[in-house]
């Protein structure tokens, strides 16, 4: 059972969409539904909190947005294209060209620096990786820690760069799993604050992963989930900064 | 304890790949340790079977005067002291085909005391028997001679015929040997008849050579008796001394016995080595996954000891099952191998005993290298602190330079993904050694193979066609005047013919004596090129007599001539780094004169008799081999002809088989190294999963991926090349270096491709290697292992 989705107060286009989406893992007995008949619309451009407990079906849902697997059945749209008919390769394109990740451990590759972590990627997507990179970092405030290789890194300072990775490509659609999940509260607020200021003044979509419901209060678009359906879409109001949020 | 049990064998079971390839390369190690190390101590059995049975002689002693048998007979441990005669003579079988062979005498109606046979077809000489005679058994196959049938012999003035009576092995022709310089003795160019000794009174004296052979008491310590025996038969003025390490049958046939022994150390060292390391790879791993899994249990009462025995029951029960199965196989094949190497050259007595030793330190090995390899993992396991390994901190790996990029700044610009390669190299210093030792071992056993090979190829060309370029040697049956000579040189095919002195001798310096053969050449020879020019004066002799005799350049040797029972005097002029034997050069007319002023002298027409004098002949390019040695036995006067280049030939094509051998190593080797690198691919992906899962979420390819990982092992592999490349020439040096001896000078050489090919089979390997984990790695569920802590 999905709630309606309401109309954006920020874009029109949608950046994702789905319809009665089906995630089954296992067969028979052993089957299990992590997503059952989820029905939602993004619009781009929006700061969207996927909110919900353990086992809700939040993650499995950011996975399917971001093809890191298929669904059983329903239908998956971003930005117009329906990802379920998407092959392995398809599904690579579609992450490279218009998804970025970030997960709640950084999983840097740790004989890099953030640079070389960061131009990594950026070298998957053409020329000017070199300045891209610098962009970025610079933009996730790390721009004199450039040189640093991640175990000279503090955790906040490693997520930054896992951030910077993932927005080097510039991608319509930047999904972050429980970013602030292995972070203090300090470090977290500074992690989202960054994530916000990503959003703001783009079409970039930045959909959150988390338990923390305090994260919601930051979003222009809250999901609740719970038992592998949507229960609540809400818009807020008033979008409150980083710095205002406590936990 | 028991749920820990449980653990371990679903441990095991779910990394049953990775332990697989470990215990495989255990079992390896061991089977090849079982297989040789009985083998190698049948073998050893067997020959001492056969050498007890037929009294096989301790030493024999060439040209001794008369008092030296009662002398010896007086020296405490001798127990027998047994006159003998022989005779090497032209021989031919069915008017066919000659050669040189040798008569040797044998008491007619029993047996010797020394040197018995065993008579395998026909009967033994009877009293009545000087006009019959045994075939040694291989001439006897090589001509598949029948009872009744004939072989003559050429007695110095006529050709004579013998009766085969039958068949009969020799402890000194097990291996049939001429002589040890004549160690490849081709069957068709050698035989032995075994004749009542007094067939061989009729022969003239030069030709005859009195022996004394001399058997020992069992029991005893053989060096001492052998310097007393070496003591009189130098007071006796004899010719050559032979004590039984360095008759040339029994010298071969032990090396093939230090072989097994070799491989008996060697091979299961490699194995069991990279297989420790498999082990020790994997089992840090799984201690490292399982910190929190250790904290906990430690937390919870589990005692140091208890988490040391559990990890160590790992490596006890890997290495002790693959120890068991190791044996279990390769205690029969070691006695399949000994019989087929029995049956292959025909010895008699096959042992195929039963030795608890090798299934203890067989089982001992195995144990052992799964223990070794398990006790630092488990160790670790052990003083993990309980709060910090249930808290799940991660040791962080800390990033830096590569070595070759600050050698190499340019290394800097390259991609990013491919300075991650570099730079993986060092991340897990373990690990990558665990790869490039796994390149070094394999290497090391391919090539010391293919060494031998190369090598054995690059010694037999380099004899017969930079060195001795003779493609027949002809014996006449009477004076060897020019006007012979030019008859051989007129034959069609043969492009030029020199006389060439030919004697038996004995080369003494002041550490010991050897037997060798003298050969004078003309100045301007063209049958055999000289390292260094012949020397007007002084003589030429193989490098292996300078530690053996005590001699060196501008030394005095002293030369006994055995046939023409006279010595001289001669400067040593230098050494010889030939192949195939140890000879004596000089130049013939140099010789010449040292024997017209020996003592007693000879006359120089005395040396144009067919004991001294042969003659040999070079063929046109292109000329039919077997035409021309045809044409060339037809000539007027020629007793025997000896085709001097049919090792050669028959060596050529063989090689096919000896590439089979380096085959089966190659598959050894990459078996090897297939061990080590499948299992540190498995580790180092077990490492990466997480980032790579993570790029892969970010838009890395499949393919990106995959290459990543491949160049990362790839360049291990090319590191480790040049080492193993080194360590597989000093392997095989060392190999050769043992072979080496007055019969063969085994100088090590590669033919440069095979570098390459080596180098290419470990690219091939780890490309191998690297495709189950590949394969494993790109069916992984990014979307699970993304949100794991990199580990």
């Amino acid at each position: 059972m999905s709630a309606p989705a309401p109309t954006s107060p920020v874009a029109t286009d949608l950046a994702i969409q789905t319809s009665d989406l089906v995630k089954t893992y296992g067969e028979g007995h052993a089957a299990v539904t992590a997503l059952d008949g989820v029905s939602l619309e993004i619009p781009a451009g929006e700061f969207v909190v996927l909110l919900g407990p353990s086992g809700s079906g939040k993650t499995t849902l950011l996975n399917l947005i971001g093809a890191l697997e298929a669904p059983t059945s329903g239908s998956l749209k971003a930005f117009g294209s329906e990802l379920g008919e998407l092959d392995d390769d398809g599904r690579t394109a579609y992450r490279l060209d218009s998804v970025g990740f970030v997960f709640q451990f950084y999983n840097l590759v740790p004989t890099l620096t953030a640079r070389e972590n960061v131009a990594l990627m950026a070298e998957l997507t053409g020329s000017d990786a070199e300045q891209r990179t610098a962009d970025v970092l610079t933009a996730v405030g790390l721009g004199d820690r450039m040189d640093h290789f991640p175990s000279q890194l503090s955790g906040g300072e490693q997520q930054r760069v896992a951030i910077a990775r993932g927005i080097v490509k510039h991608p319509r659609l930047l999904l972050c799993d429980e970013p602030t999940g292995a972070l203090d509260v300090e470090t977290g607020k500074q992690v989202l604050g960054v994530l916000r200021e990503l959003a703001n003044g783009s079409d970039r979509t930045v959909v959150i992963v988390t338990h923390n419901a305090v994260i919601g209060k930051m979003a222009d678009r809250v999901i609740r989930l719970r038992d592998g359906s949507v229960v609540d879409v809400a818009l807020n109001e008033r979008v409150g900064s980083a710095e205002e949020l406590d936990w | 304890m028991s749920y820990l049990n449980v653990k371990r064998r679903r441990d095991l079971k779910r990394r049953r790949w990775q332990y697989g390839a470990a215990a495989l390369t255990i079992f390896l190690g061991v089977m090849i340790f079982a297989t040789s190390y009985d083998a190698y101590r049948n073998l050893d059995l067997s020959y001492r079977g056969t050498y007890d049975r037929l009294a096989f002689a301790d030493v024999t002693v060439t040209g001794a005067q008369s008092g030296f048998a009662s002398d010896v007979r007086a020296i405490d441990g001798v127990a027998v002291v047994e006159p003998r005669v022989q005779a090497d003579l032209p021989m031919r079988v069915n008017g066919d085909k000659t050669f040189i062979g040798r008569m040797v005498g044998m008491p007619a109606g029993e047996q010797p005391q020394i040197n018995r046979v065993d008579v395998l077809v026909g009967e033994y000489l009877g009293p009545d028997s000087s006009r019959s005679a045994l075939a040694e058994t291989h001439m006897f196959d090589h001509f598949a001679l029948q009872l009744g049938d004939t072989v003559e012999y050429f007695d110095g003035e006529t050709w004579r015929g013998l009766d085969i009576s039958g068949s009969a092995l020799s402890p000194e022709y097990v291996w049939p040997a001429r002589n040890a310089q004549d160690v490849l003795s081709l069957p068709g160019s050698f035989g032995v008849l075994f004749v009542d000794e007094g067939v061989l009174d009729s022969i003239p004296t030069p030709l005859v050579e009195e022996q004394d052979l001399v058997l020992y008491d069992n029991d005893v310590i053989t060096e001492d008796i052998d310097s007393a025996v070496r003591r009189a038969a130098s007071d006796a003025n004899a010719a050559s001394v032979v004590v039984l390490a360095d008759q040339p049958s029994n010298k071969v046939l032990q090396l093939d016995v230090t072989g097994f022994e070799q491989m008996a150390i060697a091979f299961p060292v490699m194995f069991l080595l990279a297989a420790g390391m498999a082990t020790y790879t994997l089992m840090t791993r799984l201690v490292y996954q399982e910190r929190e899994i250790i904290g906990t249990l430690r937390a919870n009462g589990l005692s140091r000891r208890e988490v040391v025995r559990h990890y160590l029951s790992y490596g006890l029960w890997l290495g002790g099952i693959s120890g068991v199965l190791g044996v279990v196989v390769g205690m029969p094949l070691g006695w399949l191998s000994t019989e087929a190497y029995t049956a292959e050259l025909g010895i008699p007595d096959t042992v195929r005993g039963f030795y608890w030793t090798t299934i203890v330190i067989g089982i001992l090995f195995g144990v052992a290298t799964g223990l070794v390899s398990a006790w630092v993992p488990a160790r670790s396991a052990s003083r993990l602190d309980p709060a910090e390994a249930m808290r799940g901190d991660m040791t962080a790996v800390v990033g830096h330079t590569s070595l070759v990029e600050r050698l190499f700044p340019v290394v800097r610009r390259i991609p990013t993904r491919w300075r991650m390669v570099v730079r993986g190299i060092g991340r897990n210093k373990r690990r990558s050694f665990s790869t490039v030792l796994g390149v070094v071992l394999a290497l090391v056993l391919i090539m010391a193979s293919w060494g031998l090979i190369d090598s054995m190829r690059y010694l037999l060309t380099r004899q017969y066609t930079e060195i001795q370029h003779d493609d027949a040697t002809i014996i006449f049956d009477s004076e060897v005047s020019a006007s012979k000579v030019g008859l051989v040189d007129g034959v069609p095919g043969v492009s030029r013919a020199e006389s060439v002195l030919a004697l038996g001798v004995s080369v003494k310096g002041p550490d010991d004596s050897y037997t060798t053969q003298l050969l004078g050449f003309d100045a301007t020879t063209e049958m055999h090129q000289f390292e260094v020019p012949l020397p007007d004066q002084g003589v030429l002799l193989g490098r292996t007599l300078r530690d053996q005799l005590g001699l060196k350049v501008g030394d005095v040797a002293t030369i006994s001539c055995t046939g023409l029972d006279t010595t001289f005097e001669v400067p040593v002029a230098g050494f010889l780094s030939e192949p195939l034997g140890t000879f004596a050069y000089m130049r013939k007319d140099v010789l010449t004169n040292a024997l017209a002023q020996a003592t007693p002298a000879v006359a120089e027409e005395r040396l144009t008799q067919p004991d001294s004098t042969v003659v040999m002949a070079l063929f046109d390019d292109g000329a039919d081999r077997q035409s021309v040695l045809d044409d060339l036995g037809s000539v007027p006067g020629v007793a025997s002809v000896t085709d001097s280049r049919e090792l050669f030939l028959l060596v050529q094509d063989y090689m096919g088989l000896f590439y089979v051998f380096v085959g089966m190593m190659l598959a050894f080797g990459g078996l090897l190294a297939f061990a080590l690198i499948f299992n540190t691919m498995s580790v180092n992906l077990a490492e990466r999963a997480t980032e790579l899962a993570t790029m892969r979420a970010n838009g890395l390819s499949r393919g990106q991926a995959a290459r990543l990982v491949v160049w990362e092992n790839l360049l291990l592999t090319i590191i480790g090349i040049p080492f193993g490349l080194a360590a597989g020439y000093w392997a095989a040096s060392v190999m050769m270096a043992s072979y080496s001896s007055d019969l063969f000078v085994f100088d090590l050489h590669f033919e440069p491709l095979t570098y390459l090919w080596c180098a290419l089979s470990m690219i091939a390997v780890t490309l191998i290697s690297l495709w189950p984990g590949v394969r494993a790695a790109q069916r992984v569920d990014i979307g699970s292992i993304v949100r794991q802590r990199s580990m």
